[in-house]
């Protein structure tokens, strides 16, 4: 249980803090988690993520040692007591038990984006103690994207061995329950009610529960991608969106808000937008609190640069790190020249032609936010997502024009049940917050109507998106409004109770908690079957892997279970794109589209250049075998390794 | 006495909410213990047999047979019956993708009547699918449309990895979740006869 060990140094760290600055000991949790991110994320723009995790754990040590000198130790066991308070039992009884149910039901990755992005990334971080947009790594995707979660995973697997896929979907959790019990607490600091506190605990937990599929046919757990059981990083951004605010509100004269901040602009590209918007809110409540004077004046300006200068040095600083770390591209050795590409447009399931329209190339930027200038394209998108919801039965539909009203008179409503102080700035609150949703959905349609995908993405984005600002009101609504504790037990009581009963008529076998393994039975015998070659490749070893010309799922699994090691990786920075196969000029029956060419001489000089290995998966390009089947000894076979010689047969078959 | 109650339950809310869930685990345990013991008598009275099984012992219907573990499904209605105590099924075979085909019908009555809301898709586990029916099943279909079914291995009522004893990962679930739920409807229900209370007095 290697993942013990982290989660003891955070909360020795945490108990430590909290006695210490007399914070209460969930929130305390929180700020320690979320400065170790941060920690390691300035740690890693520099090259040094290992040093700057072992740095962090020492440093929570100290933290620990010089609480026992400050106190002499006379209070430990006093202090230790009151840190176990229920929302540190239900926090850690949580973790444990949802890591439990993981391992009992060995899941595992299993979406596009999983295999491609957020697996990979979290793997070849681990694996290689850098972040993977330093030099060349196994990482497939674009090393633009921010490595939040891979990180996180980081801190978690620190004391493991190997990369575990139960340990990057449990370190996503850790970090789900230790804002949900921050806000848990901070809920019974405000209202002084436990049972209240218990009650926002459990309905933030079981609240994505809402978005399992409603059908009976469904198998698998794919039902709640958006928050447990996914290594997508879109809840994670509501998550810590939430946790900028409970951190804010428990404590409005420190800054420990900032913390996560940091945070969220490392979990993606969008994170930036609700750093700022979150600084906006907490800008507008220094604002209209209490009576203005020079302390306070001061307090804005300060509040006003972190705005600006925190959450942007943070994004600045990463890109500033990737173009220290730019891999430089050199001149190209070999004019390869590729076939043309043939784009195929895959039709929406709509049937009306009247709705069918192709995306404008260069749209106005004013038709994204006033509806009246909308593309079509974005009326397409709410029909496509109201057609998946009623074809599949997919996930529960809520246009965003309903959030949005549900969103504002919540926010409303609050704002005249709270103390007078609050009711401007909680009005101004729920006006910005609803203005920023609309905008935020109107941005996704913009850039979706680009992909012409079947917007198969758009409902997880926007269902993931919803869950920040369903969270952030929920929260408001909680600790703001002037008693009415029985309303407000009402409401998380519903939530939790309803969410159970939806559970409980679906069915747990369709989500992680009970599901079957068999719809990704596959990918499981694929990582089997690529263990033996594991054990023969070493790290940073580059293998050409011969599958059929396309990227597809298959191909990224192959390249996702081969331990860091390089697949179809340009390794010496001249542009050959692998990610198309290879084929002698003169052979070519029509069966692809992509694919470069290269004479024979030209591609044992690359295969010499590039590579050390050549592994031949299941299924193979024909074209491929003809070409080339000649350089390999005995043949080419299926799931086979070879190793690059200098020889006249340069492909030797390694036996494992 | 209801003011006692009241104040009782608001001074002691740590060691009643830690109450709910104790209670609720021992109630498991011994319903778990229960359960398990009924069909372990079930076992030891011969009521259920492990046993290897050829598809001679399930019922066809429009399906052909070709041999011992081979049968062909031949038209929409194609199905596999069986008739008799059955505790659990494993079977080994080859499957395309989802176990959705395999989605098991179950009764206790034994009259070829089933309904939607008494059907389960197995649980896979090493090369077995799994089916864990309830107790007293008495009948079991499963259509194949149009299917060549090769079954490795057909055993009914094994337990070598299903056990009425064992705690599976929804009992954890719902273990966790339900004492929680009973704990804030009783305080809601206080919480709300203490409002009554003092609206009254007022």
């Amino acid at each position: 249980m290697e993942i013990l060990i982290p989660i003891i140094f955070l909360n020795i760290g945490a108990f430590s803090f909290s006695r210490l600055f007399r914070i209460e000991s969930t929130i305390s949790y929180l700020i320690v988690l979320m400065f170790s991110l941060d920690f390691i994320y300035f740690g890693s723009l520099v090259d040094k993520l290992k040093p700057a995790m072992t740095v962090c754990f020492a440093g929570l040590i100290a933290l620990f040692i010089f609480y026992l000198k400050k106190t002499k130790g006379k209070y430990l066991l006093k202090d230790a007591v009151k840190y176990c308070n229920v929302h540190t039992v239900l926090n850690l009884a949580s973790t444990f038990i949802y890591f439990g149910i993981l391992k009992a039901k060995n899941v595992t990755l299993y979406y596009w984006d999983e295999i491609r992005i957020w697996g990979p990334s979290a793997k070849s971080v681990k694996l290689f103690n850098r972040l993977y947009s330093i030099g060349i790594t196994p990482n497939s995707h674009d090393r633009n994207y921010p490595a939040g979660n891979a990180l996180l995973n980081y801190l978690f697997s620190f004391f493991t061995d190997n990369f575990s896929e139960i340990i990057l979907l449990t370190s996503y959790a850790i970090l789900f329950f230790a804002v949900f019990s921050a806000a848990a607490k901070l809920v019974e600091v405000k209202t002084k009610n436990r049972a209240l506190s218990i009650g926002t605990y459990f309905a933030f937990v079981m609240l994505p529960f809402l978005q399992n599929y409603h059908t009976i046919d469904k198998v698998g757990y794919s039902s709640i991608s958006y928050a447990y059981g996914t290594s997508m990083v879109d809840f994670n951004v509501a998550v810590v969106f939430l946790a900028i605010f409970v951190i804010y509100f428990y404590n409005t004269n420190k800054f420990w808000y900032v913390l996560p901040s940091i945070y969220l602009v490392t979990v993606k590209k969008n994170g930036i937008f609700f750093v700022l918007l979150a600084f906006c809110v907490i800008f507008v409540f220094e604002f209209f609190i209490g009576k203005f004077n020079l302390k306070k004046a001061g307090k804005l300006v300060v509040t006003l640069l972190m705005a600006l200068v925190v959450p942007v040095m943070s994004y600045l600083a990463w890109n500033m790190h990737l173009d220290h770390y730019d891999i430089p591209i050199t001149k190209s050795e070999y004019q390869l020249k590729q076939a043309s590409v043939e784009r195929t447009i895959r039709i929406t399931p709509l049937e009306s032609e009247e709705l069918l329209i192709q995306p404008k190339k260069n749209p106005s930027r004013i038709s994204i936010i006033l509806s009246g200038l909308q593309t079509e394209r974005y009326k397409e998108i709410m029909e496509e997502m109201k057609w998946y919801f009623s074809e599949f039965e997919e996930l529960v539909y809520l246009k965003d024009k309903y959030l949005i009203v549900l969103l504002l008179a919540a926010g409303i409503v609050t704002a005249f049940l709270a103390d007078k102080k609050y009711r401007i700035p909680l009005v101004l609150t729920s006006i910005g917050l609803t203005i920023a949703c609309f905008v935020y959905n109107m941005c996704i349609a913009y850039q979706m109507q680009f992909y012409n995908d079947q917007m198969v993405e758009y409902p997880r984005y926007m269902i993931s998106y919803y869950y920040g600002w369903l969270y952030v009101i929920l929260a408001i609504v909680l600790i703001f409004p002037k008693d009415k504790t029985l309303l407000k037990k009402i409401i998380v009581f519903s939530i939790f109770a309803f969410s159970l009963w939806y559970l409980n008529e679906i069915g747990t076998d369709r989500t992680i908690i009970n599901a079957t393994d068999a719809q990704y039975h596959h990918y499981r015998q694929l990582e089997k079957k690529l263990e033996n070659i594991n054990k023969t490749l070493e790290n940073e070893d580059r293998v050409l892997l011969v599958w059929m010309s396309r990227y597809d799922d298959i191909l990224y699994s192959h390249i996702y279970y081969l331990d860091g090691v390089y697949c179809n990786k340009d390794t010496r920075g001249t542009d050959i794109d692998f990610s198309v196969n290879f084929r002698n000029p003169d052979v070519y029956t029509g069966g692809e589209t992509y694919f470069n060419y290269a004479t024979e001489t030209e591609f044992i000089d690359i295969l010499k250049n590039y590579f050390d290995y050549v592994y031949v998966c299941n299924e193979y390009d024909r074209d491929f075998e003809v070409s080339y089947g000649s350089l390999f000894e005995g043949g080419m076979e299926r799931d086979a390794l070879y190793k690059v010689i200098d020889s006249e047969i340069p492909l030797q078959r390694v036996v494992y | 006495m209801i003011n006692k109650v009241i104040t009782f339950w608001n001074k002691k809310q740590r060691i009643l909410y830690a109450a709910f869930y104790i209670v609720a685990i021992i109630i498991f345990l011994f319903s778990r213990i229960k359960e398990g013991r009924k069909v372990e008598k079930l076992y030891s009275s011969g009521v259920y047999t492990e046993k290897n099984v050829t598809v001679h012992e399930f019922e066809l219907i429009d399906c052909e047979v070709i041999d011992d573990l081979t049968f062909k499904g031949k038209g929409d209605n194609a199905q596999l019956v069986y008739n008799g105590d059955i505790d659990t099924l494993y079977m080994d075979c080859a499957y395309s993708y989802g176990l959705r085909e395999f989605k098991a019908y179950y009764n206790t009555t034994g009259d070829y009547v089933f309904e939607e809301e008494n059907s389960m898709i197995p649980k896979q586990f090493e090369k077995y699918l799994i089916y864990d029916f309830p107790e007293g099943t008495k009948q079991v279909k499963m259509y194949y449309q149009n299917s060549t079914m090769y079954f490795n291995e057909l055993i009914i009522n094994c337990r070598q990895h299903t056990n009425k004893y064992s705690i599976s990962t929804a009992d954890i679930f719902w273990l966790s979740v339900w004492p929680s739920v009973l704990y804030l409807s009783v305080d809601l229900l206080i919480s709300t006869i203490s409002i009554v209370l003092r609206t009254r007095k007022k």
